[in-house]
């Protein structure tokens, strides 16, 4: 949808007759949402807008003042469609069992994103390795160590207490002696680094021996101390591995897995272990085939990251949604582009791209798109173009189910349980053939990664290179649940505000609370909240064929009980109030939008099917990684291999090579020029970065 | 659409991934015009103390004078013209637009590293006094020469930076180069193009046969903005 926001600029001036073909009912792929019964938010997992997604929030300001300024103000000013948030909580067992909270402010930052960036900046590492020296008084000054009971009582306690944080306050100090470091290094070019680097190397070891001679064995600071160690070993590895001044950037270190490279350069193992890094990894859903033993996430990508997300934010540290993704952003998008004249054909399945006669390409060869083949999944009724959205609250939403009563014949498509985004569901109505020169000039391809042998089987079977992506681009399943609760988390236990939760017990480890939700949903009696939890969700040994039309029930039925589980289980640490005295968790905190079941059973675990659970096991609703290597195999936009045709998506080339909305928009934006020339390179933010 | 014997292509995109080393800072850019800019200021007038010296020193043989006074007369015509019509003047102006941007710390920094040779001519306008501008970027500029007299040619000190709209390489043009020299005819015939092969912007300078030796410098100007977007600064030998 970036591409098409980006073509369909009134600049342009209708230069490009723009149609989208959508598989199913609904726009945004892994974004989509919908609207399920009393009109609450069902989502594929929990999405979290970083505060450095400056191009994701860059078109989406575009095209929520594009709408007000039509006299389009349903949805209202973006900085109503976002809130703010700065504060994240992270978890870590405890050495006597359960699990310990730490608590972690970020200080809001002036701006916003998507702001033009300040004039003269850049970014460099040297910018960055200077900023890490900051970070080191950030953390001192703004992060709240809270692990709990960890106060000792009475006066002498938190006399204690201060001291050892005014001791952590002089290891910051040692910190601000490199500060001077970093005034020389804003200044060092690679031919003046020698003697810098060397020094740095130096005084970054003997800054790590003092911290942990200090703190290894002060548990109230571990956190802290976990931190500064692995702040430090990035520090050394970038100085070390030379990458500073490496045109490769951070790719020079992209073969290596991340927690690899941070132990090379002198991180300790808790370091590697601690739940800072733990929940990166969960956040990226950074584990090999799902499984939480085999985190794999690369060491360049992984701290470009890092480095943009903790240095590159603005305004807040992160962006919570006021409403499902596809509320805030897919409605507004689709609203728009239509208004630009961008024309929608949803129930179009994808089936092959054609290419002329040929055998194999030879490198260097190029080819074009001949022919777009689709399966039809559904047909409007005659007469009347489908229409997607559904008004809740006053809003344009997507609905969680197609709009059967627009479809020919859709009473017998519903009856009979028609899956329009089930991989597995490939019943269809009809066919159609796109034919270029006279349907198409140019092809934007943009779905996900895993849906690539199922959509373009011709070109995968001719161009090696996109055989290497497709099996070197890898992706994990996904498994989500949402529950609605009659009581705040406040009154069930839980300290603090509605926190971004992560590192949490498996199979769950990332979850929070969306309270502020709740209130663009349509419950005749509102809940007092709704908690998102998601995860990855391990493979099976063999993959299933794609005849296994009972695979997605299985593992939506296989979420359902690891959810269960997880309520009863994990949850009683840190809600403590939802279970009664004889341990049993409180089914009855579940609200029921349908008042469903017989009332004995009310308060019974059968409570949970009212609530909502998912498996994202369809190809194209895989989370992209960035394994170690990687990044070789992966196609930029801007590449010719295909004279008039593109792609798009966060599994391409984007130049930030992780699977989030800003990874995909730049990728947008890359296929954009590459079709028209526009947006300038330049002006993609982040694109040059190391 | 179009017809099948005419089907669309994509074009060529300038590059083909990104630019991971980063684009040198501006400041290091313009610090480094500077430096150079400085450099030569500096070499002219030691070159000329050292004479002066020996004229006071007594000790100067009368049968150098001609050969040393055309030497330095000659360089001392460079540096009034490198002063006066294009290279410092506008080095000296990005530079101060380039401290609004926060950035000409570094330039200055480096400035004064250069020492004596700043010391000779230093800045006289105070940051206060630099307009706000937009953000000042220098893309990478390749000079290429053309025609009969191509081989004697070579770039001295050229940059670019980038205009303040989007504007396409061909629309970007120069004043034409002039020189000090007798019998120096101006330098007409610059053209700006870009291509996947050449990293930034390649600016083709024709020299004609026979054009007088010395050096040449011209404006680089870009519809729709305002000013200069930079310089060329080449030498014809003789």
């Amino acid at each position: 949808m970036a591409a098409v926001w980006e073509l369909s600029r009134p600049e342009h001036q209708g230069r490009y007759d723009i149609t989208v073909y959508q598989e199913g009912w609904r726009l945004g792929g892994k974004g989509a949402s919908g609207r399920g019964p009393n009109g609450r938010i069902e989502e594929h997992g929990l999405h979290i807008w970083l505060g450095f997604y400056d191009n994701a929030f860059r078109m989406m300001r575009e095209c929520y003042a594009e709408l007000a300024a039509a006299g389009d103000d349903v949805f209202g000013d973006w900085r109503d469609a976002w809130e703010t948030e700065n504060d994240i909580a992270l978890y870590s067992a405890a050495e006597n069992g359960g699990w310990q909270r730490w608590d972690a402010h970020m200080p809001a930052r002036a701006g916003f994103p998507g702001d033009p960036l300040a004039p003269g900046e850049v970014f460099s590492l040297t910018y960055y390795m200077a900023r890490a020296l900051d970070l080191f008084r950030t953390l001192v000054l703004d992060t709240q160590v809270d692990g709990v009971g960890a106060v000792p009582p009475g006066p002498a306690g938190t006399i204690a207490h201060l001291a050892n944080l005014g001791a952590f306050a002089a290891a910051a100090a040692l910190a601000e002696g490199l500060g001077v470091l970093a005034t020389t290094l804003r200044a060092a070019t690679a031919a003046t680094s020698r003697g810098w680097i060397a020094s740095a190397e130096a005084l970054c070891g003997r800054l790590r021996a003092w911290l942990e001679d200090r703190f290894v064995a002060d548990r109230e600071h571990r956190f802290l101390w976990e931190v500064a160690d692995l702040t430090l070993a990035s520090i050394v590895g970038l100085i070390r591995y030379g990458v500073i001044f490496d045109p490769r950037g951070l790719d020079a270190i992209d073969d290596y897995e991340c927690r690899d490279w941070l132990v090379m350069n002198g991180a300790s193992l808790r370091s590697v272990q601690s739940p800072f890094l733990l929940g990166l990894y969960d956040l990226s859903m950074g584990y090999e085939n799902g499984d939480p033993e085999k985190p794999r996430l690369s060491a360049g990508q992984g701290l470009r990251g890092t480095l943009r997300t903790f240095f590159g934010y603005r305004g807040a540290f992160m962006w919570r949604m006021r409403a499902g993704m596809g509320d805030v952003v897919f409605a507004p998008l689709y609203e728009a582009a239509r208004r630009r004249g961008v024309k929608f054909e949803f129930f179009h399945r994808l089936t092959n791209v054609g290419l002329p006669p040929g055998g194999p390409l030879a490198a260097g060869e190029r080819s074009r798109v001949r022919s777009l083949s689709f399966d039809v999944q559904a047909r409007p009724r005659a007469g009347a173009p489908y229409e997607p959205l559904v008004q809740v609250s006053g809003r344009p939403c997507w609905p969680s189910v197609p709009g059967f009563d627009q479809l020919e014949d859709g009473d017998r498509l519903a009856s009979e349980g028609w899956e329009f985004e089930s991989h597995w569901d490939r019943r269809r109505v009809g066919e159609k053939t796109l034919r270029v020169g006279r349907d198409f000039d140019l092809v934007l391809l943009g779905v996900g990664i895993g849906a690539l042998p199922y959509v373009c089987p011709e070109i995968l079977a001719r161009d090696e290179r996109w055989r290497r992506m497709v099996s070197e681009v890898k992706t994990v399943a996904s498994q989500a649940f949402q529950v609605w609760l009659t009581e705040d988390l406040c009154n069930l236990g839980w300290r603090g505000p509605a926190y971004i939760t992560g590192a949490f017990a498996k199979p769950f480890d990332t979850w929070c609370d969306m309270a502020h939700v709740v209130p663009e949903e349509a419950w005749p009696t509102r809940p007092r909240t709704s908690v998102y939890f998601c995860a990855v969700l391990p493979d099976p040994p063999v993959a299933p064929g794609d005849d296994d039309a009972d695979y997605p029930k299985r593992r939506a039925e296989e979420v359902r009980r690891n959810a269960e589980a997880f309520l009863q289980g994990p949850i009683r640490q840190i809600w403590p109030g939802a279970f009664r005295s004889d341990g049993s968790f409180r089914w009855e905190l579940l609200a029921d939008p349908e008042a469903r079941g017989d009332p004995t059973e009310q308060a019974g675990p059968s409570r949970f099917a009212s609530q909502y659970w998912r498996a994202n096991v369809n190809p194209s609703d895989r989370h992209v990684l960035h394994a170690p290597g990687s990044f070789r195999a992966r196609i930029s936009p801007l590449d010719m291999t295909y004279d008039n045709m593109t792609i798009a998506g966060d599994w391409t080339d984007s130049g930030f090579h992780s699977g989030c909305v800003e990874g995909a928009v730049m990728s947008g934006l890359l296929a954009a020029h590459a079709l028209c020339g526009s947006p300038m390179l330049e002006d993609i933010i982040a694109y040059d970065h190391p | 659409m179009t017809t099948p014997e005419k089907l669309v292509s994509r074009d060529d995109p300038p590059r083909g991934g990104p630019i991971r080393s980063g684009p040198p800072p501006v400041s290091q850019s313009v610090a480094d015009a500077v430096r150079t800019g400085y450099q030569v200021v500096a070499d002219n007038v030691r070159q000329g103390r050292e004479a002066a010296q020996k004229f006071g020193q007594g000790n100067y043989n009368s049968s150098n004078v001609d050969k040393d006074v055309k030497v330095l007369t000659d360089r001392m015509l460079d540096l009034a013209r490198d002063l006066t019509t294009t290279t410092l003047d506008v080095i000296e102006r990005l530079l101060l637009e380039t401290r609004s941007a926060n950035a000409g710390l570094q330039a200055a920094r480096i400035l004064a590293a250069a020492g004596a040779a700043a010391a000779e001519r230093p800045v006289t306008t105070s940051a206060a006094e630099a307009p706000p501008s937009s953000p000042l970027k220098a893309i990478a500029l390749t000079v290429r020469f053309s025609g009969a007299g191509a081989d004697k040619a070579l770039d001295r000190a050229s940059l670019l930076t980038r205009p303040a709209v989007p504007t396409e390489p061909s629309a970007i043009s120069a004043d034409p180069l002039v020189t000090s020299k007798e019998g120096g005819q101006p330098i007409g015939g610059v053209s700006f193009s870009a291509c996947t092969s050449v990293d930034g912007v390649i600016a083709t300078i024709e020299i004609p046969a026979g054009q007088g030796p010395g050096v040449y410098s011209g404006l680089v100007r870009a519809p729709g903005t305002v000013g200069p977007v930079g310089y060329l600064s080449i030498e014809v030998l003789g």
